[in-house]
């Protein structure tokens, strides 16, 4: 086992690009989460078409003063949430909600929100790259499947299982520990990351561990690197969005809700609560993903 | 004559591999409806959510071309007969052009495809044609810099993991997967998607004349230099 982790190390001195790339990502993930969490008071951005400000708005309005009202195109990429003539006329793409509560900005009443947790956000955004980080690092997996070197692995005394489990503990190691890296200089700095840094060694242990078993299914399955590495992605992405990653779940309700409820993510973040049932239905994931790999490998290969 | 010859085997290798057909169909389709369904409440009747990611997600596609054109580069089934074509007398350039030209037909005829079923299916709003003009140009563009990524990585992984982890990045940025949070627009610049995204918005929503020509031209310029500096940077060997 510990052969495989030290030979896939030395195979990934060659991508260091790559690592970096993933690097900045998560850096990226963690300062947007910060720096949306110091800006959470804002409750909507208008563009008021005046010459000066009205200080009976609340001051949970970010305002704009524009001299014409602004192209609609800049509601529809989000650069307003709404154009607010001096008439108070409300110009608007977002549903009847937003307007109510955009009224009662504009009459100054002041609205509760609950506040986030920033941990939870923090993984909330860091999970898709994550899962990305573990298809990179996997590849070393694929590239043994798509040469065949495999062949010969398993002609060697070692057990299919301990070969898997190599790869997807290396890809543990890597990932965390890369991650612990970002998160503890954040913390030194003085930022407020949510959890404590032991506790994210245990959140990124679970999520990498989910991340590497289900891309080992992946390239195990598809055998060829390339078309293993796009299902992969198209997994990632569909689930992560589905599973309410960076806080896009609007639209919680009906059958869909219930089917998302088994995605790994989501129970990544449920388990985020303190849930130690999601807790167990990640291990029942990472298990059914190695079992799958390994049943393919043994039907396949011996 | 060796261009047209390079390029119709690589466009039979595209239009044969299922992982590309399902890349470029399925995947965009089903993203765009479930984003538009998880989103749906966000949205009044104006503008439906659909409107807007049907409009993003085909930009995702176009510039999911740069993954594509890579590994038309370097893929291990590809890359033998490639190596075949580079000791025979045919130019670099014919059999680097040809793969950034077959990505591009392909992706361009899906993404035109996908925009005709939600226009007709769903009525989704794509202004007039200069939405499709900077779809296809997208196109172009992406498929250059794939290739260009790969001919710089030389490695089909390295080339993989850090074209689609870029432009997954800059999806996130342009406001593919959501609408960016305001206090993020500066930084959102960066992302060549947010500029075609936004240009999308302003052709259809704000009817007035909108310059193309810039976009264009800037377009074309970015394709040219990563054509030229792959030409540069590849070397026969880098395929041994």
């Amino acid at each position: 086992m510990i052969a495989i982790i030290k030979k896939n190390l030395c195979r990934l001195k060659g991508q260091k690009a790559s690592l970096i790339v993933f690097l900045c990502m998560i850096i990226g993930a963690i300062s947007l989460t910060l720096y949306m969490d110091n800006n959470a008071g804002t409750l909507a951005h208008i563009a008021y078409v005046s010459t000066e400000n009205n200080e009976k708005f609340s001051s949970q309005l970010q305002i704009t003063l524009v001299d014409e009202k602004v192209p609609i195109s800049m509601l529809v990429n989000n650069r307003y949430d709404a154009i607010v003539t001096e008439d108070l006329t409300i110009t608007t793409i977002k549903n009847e909600e937003f307007e109510m509560l955009l009224t009662q900005l504009l009459e100054g009443e002041t609205i509760q929100t609950p506040k986030s947790n920033v941990g939870e956000t923090i993984m909330k955004m860091m999970t898709m790259f994550i899962f990305m980080q573990a298809n990179f690092l996997m590849f070393a997996l694929g590239v043994d499947f798509e040469s065949q070197i495999i062949n010969r692995i398993l002609k060697s005394p070692i057990k299919p299982i301990v070969y898997l489990l190599s790869h997807i503990l290396y890809t543990m190691l890597v990932s965390t520990t890369l991650i612990m890296i970002v998160l503890t200089c954040f913390n030194v700095l003085g930022f407020d990351i949510g959890y404590t840094l032991i506790s994210y060694v245990g959140l990124l242990i679970m999520t990498n561990a989910i991340a590497a078993s289900i891309s080992a299914c992946f390239f195990v399955g598809f055998k060829k690197v390339d078309t293993a590495a796009m299902f992969s992605q198209v997994f990632t992405v569909i689930t992560s969005l589905l599973s309410g990653s960076f806080n896009v779940m609007q639209n919680s309700d009906g059958v869909l809700s219930r089917v998302t409820a088994f995605l790994p993510q989501k129970l990544l973040y449920d388990s985020l609560s303190g849930s130690f049932l999601n807790f167990l239905y990640v291990m029942i994931w990472i298990s059914v993903a190695i079992v799958i790999s390994l049943w393919i490998i043994n039907k396949q290969y011996e | 004559m060796d261009f047209i010859k390079i390029l119709k085997i690589d466009l039979k290798n595209i239009f044969s591999n299922p992982a590309w057909l399902f890349m470029n169909t399925i995947f965009p389709f089903v993203m765009t409806l479930i984003l538009s369904y998880l989103m749906e409440s966000d949205y009044g009747n104006s503008v439906r959510s659909i409107d807007y990611f049907a409009i993003t997600s085909l930009v995702f596609t176009c510039a999911n071309a740069a993954v594509m054109a890579a590994n038309t580069f370097l893929e291990d089934r590809i890359k033998r007969a490639n190596l075949r074509i580079m000791y025979s007398p045919v130019s670099k350039l014919s059999m680097t052009l040809t793969k950034v030209v077959a990505t591009f037909i392909y992706v361009a005829f899906w993404v035109l495809v996908l925009g005709v079923i939600f226009s007709f299916v769903f009525d989704v709003n794509f202004g007039n044609y200069k939405v499709w003009i900077l779809y296809v140009s997208l196109t172009f563009v992406s498929s250059s810099i794939g290739v260009m990524f790969a001919a710089i990585f030389k490695s089909e992984e390295t080339a993989n993991s850090i074209v689609s982890t870029f432009i997954s990045l800059m999806a996130i940025l342009g406001g593919t997967f959501f609408t960016i949070p305001k206090s993020f627009h500066k930084i959102s610049n960066v992302s060549f998607m947010k500029w075609v995204n936004d240009a999308c918005f302003s052709i259809i929503y704000d009817e007035k004349v909108f310059r193309i020509l810039p976009i264009l031209i800037g377009l074309i310029i970015v394709s040219f230099v990563c054509i030229i500096v792959t030409n540069i940077v590849f070397k026969e060997e880098d395929y041994l």
